[in-house]
């Protein structure tokens, strides 16, 4: 009776599973095609001419550093310090500390002698009190705004308020930034006065060696968790986002490194302080803003230029990371949810949104409730069970495949891990992962959903070890 | 028994069948990118090892050219001809390291290997011809100068921006004409870019850019960057023709680089024309002639400028803020002390930045 019942139930649902498994990899193959010939002529193009000569020549573009800071006192002079250590002709840094009950001032404070210095703010984006200005008597280009704790949002908006330049970016306060990156992510802003955001790529610092806040040697964490996490976060960008771009559709530009127009983000309102994403909920604001109003704009991402960032090492913390990621995700697509297949808004709209919303934030509920369909089908008697491993074996092959050509893809390109070792563990990581990670982000990812539903708000605790700091 | 949503779409054993052969294909194709990527692992550290050994061996030679110790010869001795690209591309690091006295040297060394690079400017990818074109400017001019102006007109945009580049330095005059009748192609670059670029033109530029700035039938932004580049080449016989132009009623972007330029370098006689432009509506205008009024006006001046203090626009306050300073000293902010606290904080952070604070 119950099998009969339930059998056109799972009849449907399975085809609703092929379907969805069928156009994410076909999204998933497509972007990596795209990928790769993106990736090939921006390697060609940084071997041909010299970017710092292009626009050092020249002077580069003025440039803020936005840098909120929350609970940061184990890495916030690390990453200070690498800012400061920044190739760039001209750029400030505005570190935005948010009220933060640890010692992240007081060890600013200390190690850059700051002192309280008059500064009016250059916008009136409605933010949390801002209690004092500081500069750093010992580096007149490094500010640092004290504010009541207001969240992320709300300390960039601070910053931004205080953004004098046409230039800003925004990074993570525990970002590393590779020196010349600020000047190569700034190259879209020079070739094209269009140009209203740019994203860059974020890697794992965990296993590296870092010296005077640059990355000495690349390695791979001693961590599982963090290595596979490496790998997620290379297909994530060598292919995800690098993919999305070359289709002209980039709709997430990374909170811990992304550079924007300021005068298009004070006019947009600044940074959305009602969601956990407001990293991707600006992005798509802007996109829908600039399209409303029929701007020529562009968002584009440039591969090379990198920022190294801390993952978490415990499975509580990457959880509570992920659950994150996704009530982010869920809260940009929804409020923003007339622009789903809606030509006005172009390719952004049809392609783009289409794929976020329909395969990213509805995907982990369709492959959750996949794995529970297949899991009754079993029990009841009546799957094949060779269909389902052959079904299963597709899945994973096509995953390994994917991930094994994005470690190829990085070699080829921006080769990073020097010991062929690391290439191999990846290797290794590309099949592992499919046994138990994966499913373990789809089941974060659907308790993060849930966690939207049911209202949960804030950013939760996130436990930063420091990074691994040379004493050479 | 199968699964039947899958049961639908295609018979059991054909399908099972192809299911087993993509898997097996996809880890076939997962193997074989693996090994090619070790391999690639492999050729990238021997290269880098070529490389490095290469750089050794000229960099003590190299060294020792530069100081006279050695004639160029002594190096060209050991450069074979598979490897003259990349010594044109050692050189051309060390000639963005080193100073003008060095430049010609270095030259000297790299001008034998130059014709290698001559069918790269003509074929293959966009960014292999702006290498070439980037390098046959710096160290081929003027002996491939007609090649160099060609790219000038190459279908890349880029490509055509390294050249413009290349051509538009004080010591090629000849060439400005030419870059500058192209402009046209980089309206859409940055503009500070292109005001960089026209003041590395030097004196030499200045008349040609005088006549961009007050021709009529060029677009804003252009004329904009050349009143700019005039700012910044401090050319003052270009600010009476600045004012000729911002006499005309502007698009704002032109008018802002104008009030700049008097701003500069104007007098007392501009100031009726800049006050004008002091109550414009767009904010940027605005703050750009109250920044030349500080510099062009007088103590008449200093109830309006008083008055943009608290101008709705935190930028015109700010531009107003510093214009007092600059008119009055530090009296002039005394006022201020009692304000509002933006405009206090302003009046502190003006002084604070010419050191008073």
């Amino acid at each position: 009776m119950i099998h009969q019942l339930l059998l056109p139930v799972l009849v449907g649902y399975n085809v609703v599973v092929i379907c969805y498994f069928v156009a994410l990899n076909s999204v998933y193959l497509l972007t990596a095609i795209l990928a790769f010939r993106a990736l090939r002529r921006h390697a060609r193009r940084l071997k041909s001419v010299e970017l710092e000569h292009m626009m050092g020549g020249v002077g580069g573009l003025p440039v803020t550093v936005l840098a909120p800071a929350y609970n940061e006192e184990a890495t916030c002079v690390e990453s200070t310090r690498s800012l400061l250590s920044l190739r760039h002709p001209s750029y400030e840094i505005i570190v935005v500390n948010d009220g933060s009950t640890d010692g992240t001032l007081a060890r600013l404070s200390s190690e850059f002698e700051l002192e309280a210095a008059p500064r009016a703010p250059m916008a009136d984006i409605p933010t949390s009190q801002v209690r004092d200005v500081f500069r750093s008597r010992r580096h007149p280009n490094l500010w640092v705004v004290d504010k009541a704790n207001g969240g992320k949002a709300d300390a960039l908006n601070a910053g931004l308020n205080y953004c004098v330049t046409p230039l800003f970016c925004a990074v993570d306060a525990d970002s590393l930034l590779e020196p010349d990156a600020l000047t190569k992510i700034s190259r879209p802003f020079l070739e094209d006065e269009a140009t209203a955001a740019v994203g860059g790529v974020i890697r794992i610092v965990n296993g590296c060696k870092v010296e005077a806040g640059r990355v000495t040697r690349v390695g791979l964490p001693r961590s599982s968790l963090a290595r596979l996490q490496v790998l997620e976060y290379l297909r994530a960008f060598l292919w995800g986002r690098v993919g999305w771009d070359a289709l002209g559709a980039t709709l997430i530009v990374s909170g811990a490194f992304g550079m924007f127009r300021r005068s298009v983000v004070v006019e947009v309102g600044g940074y959305a302080t009602d969601t956990v994403g407001e990293d991707m909920e600006l992005v798509v604001r802007l996109h829908r803003r600039l399209r409303e109003t029929g701007r020529r704009y562009r968002v584009v991402l440039v591969p090379d230029s990198v920022a190294w960032t801390e993952c978490p090492e415990s499975l509580r913390s990457l959880g509570r990371q992920r659950d994150r990621w996704q009530r982010g995700l869920v809260e940009s697509l929804v409020r923003h949810r007339r622009m789903l297949l809606n030509p006005r808004y172009g390719r952004i709209g049809m392609l783009a949104y289409a794929y976020f919303f329909l395969l990213e934030m509805c995907g982990p509920l369709i492959e959750g409730v996949g794995y529970l369909t297949f899991t009754t089908w079993l029990l009841l008697g009546a799957a094949s069970i060779p269909f389902v491993v052959a079904f299963l074996a597709v899945s994973f092959a096509f995953g390994i495949a994917l991930s094994i050509a994005t470690v190829g893809m990085e070699e080829m390109v921006f080769p990073r891990y020097p010991r062929l070792r690391d290439l191999l563990i990846l290797f290794w990581l590309a099949v592992a992962e499919n046994i138990g990670y994966r499913q373990i982000i789809t089941y974060w990812r659907v308790r993060g959903m849930v966690s939207k539903l049911r209202g949960v708000t804030g950013w939760g605790v996130m436990e930063r070890k420091g990074f691994d700091v040379s004493n050479g | 028994m199968t699964i039947p949503g899958v049961q639908a779409l295609a018979g059991p054993d054909q399908l099972l069948l192809f299911l087993a052969a993509l898997v097996g294909v996809l880890l076939l194709m997962s193997l074989g990118i693996a090994v090619f990527t070790v391999v690639i692992h492999m050729l990238n550290e021997a290269r880098v090892k070529r490389w490095r050994q290469m750089e050794s061996e000229w960099e003590r030679p190299l060294l020792d050219v530069i100081d006279g110790d050695a004639p160029p010869s002594s190096i060209h001795a050991l450069v074979s001809p598979r490897n003259a690209r990349f010594f044109v591309g050692f050189v051309l690091q060390f000639d963005r390291l080193l100073g003008t006295e060095e430049h010609q040297i270095l030259r000297d060394l790299a001008r034998p290997y130059l014709p290698t690079l001559l069918p790269d400017v003509r074929r293959g990818s966009p960014e292999r011809r702006a290498r070439a074109v980037q390098t046959l400017a710096r160290f081929g001019l003027p002996e491939y100068s007609g090649t160099v102006v060609q790219a000038l007109d190459d279908p890349s945009l880029f490509v055509a921006m390294i050249a413009a580049r290349g051509l538009f330095q004080r010591e090629y005059p000849e060439h400005f004409a030419a870059v500058l009748s192209r402009l046209d192609r980089f309206t859409t670059w940055s503009r500070g870019y292109l005001v960089r670029m026209l003041a590395a033109g030097g004196g030499s530029a200045v008349p040609l850019l005088r006549d961009l700035m007050t021709d009529g039938d060029r677009e804003a932004g252009l004329r904009a960057a050349a009143a700019d580049a005039l700012r910044e080449l401090n050319d003052l016989q270009a600010v009476e023709r600045a004012a000729d132009v911002l006499d005309g009623g502007l698009q704002p972007e032109l008018a802002i680089a104008c009030l700049r330029l008097l701003g500069h370098a104007g007098h007392g006689g501009h100031a009726a024309l800049v006050r004008r432009y002091a109550e414009a509506h767009e904010p940027t205008v605005r703050a750009a002639a109250l920044a030349a009024l500080g510099t062009v006006g007088n103590d008449t001046d200093a109830a309006l400028l008083r008055e943009h203090v608290h101008d709705s626009s935190p930028w015109v306050a700010l531009a107003a803020t510093r214009a007092l300073f600059n008119l009055a000293g530090p009296p002039g902010l005394g006022g201020l002390s009692g304000a509002g606290s933006r405009a206090r904080t302003l009046a502190e952070q003006v002084l604070a930045e010419a050191g008073w604070a």
